[in-house]
């Protein structure tokens, strides 16, 4: 059980990274950021893979969709100062509710 | 119309995709790994065209929530998962937060294309 959780929150990361660079790489015209973006969405696909083998399906996959959407607009709010009204701080809340709720032993 | 069939065909694709990965017992398996590169290819692929007639906002947030709550529906009949009650309210938690958040942002990108035109 715990290294499946390893696993999904790299596969969290890696997505998170991977959608940033996405960002970064201006329409895929700069090649680093492309080629960070290929290897972050392979390794988050990879690493979700591996918790599959650990966690079931309806519960990884909702975690890893919902805490990745968070952490992206957490990146995007801090890095690319994107703006975050009310609506978005309450779709944040119910993410992290839901998330804890899912996970919660 | 045609967007809301090409819509549909990238939840199905992305769900196809999420019930591959599973198959693909931690990527050994070599079909079910084409299976999740075509999947979620496509998804991206039909979701793209889309947006020629559906706005971002709708288009990403029903795509996302769908998904996920179609790929939980997956797990529970094809693979025989259970979730308790806490575990439902979670799940539709998790589903409404996706699309309020994917809805504000995409709101977020047209008033910036307005201020911009």
């Amino acid at each position: 059980m715990l290294i499946g959780y390893i696993f999904l929150t790299i596969a969290i990361c890696s997505e998170s990274i991977g959608a940033a660079m996405l960002k970064v790489s201006d329409g895929f015209k700069k090649w680093k950021p492309s080629a960070l973006v290929v290897i972050g969405y392979s390794l988050a696909f990879y690493m979700l893979s591996l918790t599959l083998n650990h966690i079931p399906l309806s519960l990884s996959y909702a975690t890893w969709s919902g805490a990745g959407t968070v952490l992206t607009t957490v990146i995007g709010v801090k890095w690319f100062k994107e703006d975050l009204n009310a609506k978005g701080l309450i779709g944040i809340l119910l993410l992290l509710s839901g998330v804890v709720l899912l996970n919660w032993p | 119309m045609r967007g809301l069939l090409y819509l549909a065909l990238a939840i199905v694709s992305e769900v196809f995709g999420s019930t591959m990965l599973k198959l693909s017992e931690g990527f050994t398996q070599a079909w079910p790994i084409a299976g999740v590169i075509v999947g979620f290819l496509s998804a991206f692929t039909f979701l793209s065209f889309s947006l020629k007639t559906i706005d971002l906002s709708s288009a990403y947030a029903t795509w996302s929530g769908v998904g996920t709550a179609l790929t939980a529906i997956v797990g529970f009949l094809l693979f025989g998962e259970t979730i308790s009650l806490k575990g439902v309210f979670g799940l539709t938690l998790v589903i409404a937060g996706v699309v309020v958040l994917n809805q504000s942002k995409a709101h977020a990108e047209d008033k910036k294309q307005t201020a911009c035109e």
